[in-house]
């Protein structure tokens, strides 16, 4: 994927200036963060669970050695497979061999963003391996030769007719805009796949580490089905996703479900612990689980932004963040979107290339208000626009504009100036038009400048309230 | 070997930057939370009430719940469902429950036919039950405050009729209700809660322009049947 910032800027424009999209966005995002609020409000013990969470995911990350090793030491005992993948190439080596070596030609793969992040479905397609995605969204998107705009809902940018079209066109059915009608002719095509599929390939929300074991949260059943189908199931995790034991794992369910959709639990928790075929004469024969470093060990580093790694992956920030509702998904141009990736772009890309990324905010806080591991996200967006200056990557115009901001702050008489230059400026401009500032279109305009200025509007308020005295 | 070159690379570079204390930003100065006293005060107290609010959180998530007084007097409303739906074949576990249920019925309507994942072997397993579209399940555990069944594979034995067929009614036993799912796993041995699933209501997607459908990949309907236990 192309992150230069004339490409992110273009992405991010175009967006702003697509009508349907903002509005499918928009919907798509508020009506999840009502359902949200609604579920929550029905835990007094909310906040509770929130803290607890992050002190869990402190304690994993903070000793997350120890943890990787447990998990590896008991998934061995359960007869898993561990493979452990630095970067995206070795991943998908990795699974390329183990296809490859048990003669795969059909892989169902069930919603997982860290599969995107190493960018599989190429390399199994080059490689000659059919490879289907089965969550519903994942397929539409799939399709449609996408990536997700969500990290929870992937096709949330498309509407019905969208999908009707596209259903059309390369299903070969008669044209509907009926979901129920879509969902049917999805699941009907897809579980003769289940049926013949030889490997399927998946991501896990959560690893067990005193279990050796791993859990698979989701809606649609098509998880569940590539677990049990399929003689060989390959899971790919990210090496943050450890919590201790299975006694930790009630929290974070109870915080997952309402986060991301609404719900007061996810339809299927699936607690994956080993081959089943030996025990219960079906399913999988052989169990993979591949755990991903590909930055990860990296943001450690940090004392600081290391909390960015506790994220669940619910998408709640996504919705509640102003600028994501905005310009959906696409614009950020990665695997990871909205205020959290953000986070993640310049720290898993580097300061460099990901610089665009820490200023697609407005730092309203929102995010953290919804986070449920209490990730604080704008700290930690300010923080990496700092590193972002720190390594020289911003931008002629920005350098420009904080030495001449400097110079004018440190004099009162020209920051006066500068301050009651625009209010005039403005007056003349003709009604509507917008102040031509950077970053201000017709779809945004800049608000009016108080013609008064703080200082005159602070002495008026401190006389005002002398008088009252 | 290279994935174990990897594995001490990936576990080198995290011990190196484990080295950095971490300073979480976040203010939270509960360092012992506990939301036991919490769980108290909204967890119906007695066992009426629990049930009760089971009943309630399965509707919420679209299944239907009916009460029985017996294990037996189940085959009641199984056998209704079965003629208002036209079936004849069903999928069953090998479990005691289902397999009790199974006769009785069986006794009483020559016409229906029951299937056993214990008589199918692998492969055949797999394509038996894809085409049977009712099946009846017994449910390790339920969790009374989200309305989900539990099925521990150590128990079930299979998750084929739980995932294959398009109805799925589940046996409930009313002492197998737990109150959420902090109890439950404390209730499961580890050995047990690394091979089960939590299911809440039948398979759902809202992946176009967030309308719910039920019925996506799995079940389009979910029967719980709470019958009273023995004591």
């Amino acid at each position: 994927m192309e992150l230069s910032p004339k490409e992110i800027k273009s992405k991010v424009k175009s967006a702003i200036k697509d009508d349907s999209l903002r509005k499918a966005v928009y919907n798509a995002t508020v009506s999840t963060g009502v359902t949200r609020e609604r579920i929550i409000s029905e835990i007094p013990y909310w906040e509770k669970l929130r803290s607890k969470a992050h002190l869990i995911k402190k304690e994993t990350i903070d000793n997350l050695d120890k943890y990787l090793e447990l998990f590896e030491k008991k998934c061995i005992e359960n007869k898993i497979n561990v493979h452990w993948a630095v970067d995206s190439k070795e991943a998908r080596d990795i699974i390329l061999k183990i296809a490859k070596e048990k003669e795969v030609t059909r892989i169902v793969k069930s919603k997982s963003l860290t599969t995107e992040e190493i960018n599989l479905n190429d390399e199994l397609v080059n490689s000659g391996i059919e490879t289907l995605e089965t969550d519903l969204g994942e397929y539409i998107i799939q399709l449609k030769k996408q990536a997700p705009s969500h990290l929870i809902i992937p096709a949330l940018h498309l509407s019905k007719e969208d999908v009707g079209k596209l259903f059309e066109e390369k299903l070969n059915i008669e044209y509907t805009s009926d979901p129920k009608k879509l969902l049917k002719v999805a699941r009907e095509k897809l579980r003769e796949k289940f049926l013949i599929a030889d490997m399927s390939v998946t991501g896990a929300n959560f690893g067990i580490a005193e279990s050796g074991a791993f859990c698979i949260i989701e809606n649609e059943a098509n998880a569940h089905l590539s677990i049990s189908l399929p003689k060989i199931h390959v899971a790919l995790m990210g090496i943050e996703k450890m919590i201790p034991d299975i006694k930790a794992l009630p929290y974070f369910l109870k915080l997952l479900a309402p986060s991301a959709t609404g719900q007061k639990s996810s339809t299927y928790v699936n607690l994956v612990g080993g081959p089943s075929r030996e025990k219960y004469n079906e399913g999988p024969e052989e169990v993979h689980i591949i755990l991903l470093d590909n930055g990860r060990s990296k943001i450690l580093e940090d004392q600081d932004l290391r909390e960015t790694l506790y994220c669940i992956r619910c998408g709640a920030c996504l919705n509640a963040c102003p600028v994501y509702q905005e310009i959906g998904g696409h614009a950020y141009n990665w695997v990871y979107m909205g205020p959290i990736g953000i986070t993640l772009i310049p720290q898993y890309l580097g300061e460099i290339e990901g610089k665009h990324a820490p200023y697609l905010s407005s730092l309203c806080g929102a995010c953290y208000e919804v986070c449920p591991v209490k990730i604080n996200l704008p700290e930690h967006i300010l923080k990496l626009r700092e590193k972002v200056v720190e390594k020289g990557a911003s931008n002629i115009f920005e350098k420009t504009g904080m030495k001449i901001w400097s110079f004018a702050a440190q004099r009162t008489k020209i920051y006066r100036f500068l301050s009651w230059f625009p209010t005039k400026i403005q007056k003349l401009l003709p009604n509507g038009k917008s102040f031509p500032a950077p970053g201000y279109y017709k779809e945004r305009i800049l608000p009016e400048f108080d013609s008064k200025g703080f200082r005159k509007r602070f002495y008026e308020l401190e006389r005002s309230s002398k008088n009252e005295k | 070997m290279k994935n174990n070159s990897s594995r001490n690379k990936i576990l080198n570079r995290v011990k190196k930057s484990l080295n950095i204390q971490s300073t979480s930003i976040t203010n939270n100065p509960e360092i012992d939370i506990n939301i036991d006293q919490e769980l108290k005060k909204i967890t119906p107290s007695g066992k009426e009430l629990l049930i009760e609010q089971f009943r309630d959180e399965v509707e919420k998530v679209s299944g239907e719940f009916i009460f029985v007084p017996t294990l037996l007097e189940a085959s009641k409303p199984i056998v209704d469902i079965f003629n208002s739906e036209g079936v004849l074949e069903i999928a069953t576990t090998a479990e005691s429950e289902c397999i009790e249920i199974a006769k009785y019925i069986s006794q009483k309507f020559s016409k229906i036919k029951f299937f056993s994942t214990a008589d199918y072997t692998e492969d055949n397993r797999k394509i038996k039950f894809t085409d049977i579209n009712t099946s009846i399940v017994n449910a390790s555990y339920a969790i009374a405050d989200i309305g989900s069944v539990v099925f521990c594979y150590d128990k079930t034995l299979t998750s084929y009729p739980h995932f294959l067929s398009d109805h799925v009614i589940v046996l409930v036993n009313e002492n197998d209700v737990v109150a959420n799912q902090f109890e439950l796993f404390t209730k499961l041995d580890m050995e047990t809660a690394k091979n089960m699933v939590i299911v809440a209501g039948p398979s759902r997607t809202a992946d176009i322009e967030k309308v719910l459908v039920l019925g996506a990949h799995g079940p389009r309907k979910l029967t719980v049947i709470l019958y009273r236990g023995k004591n």
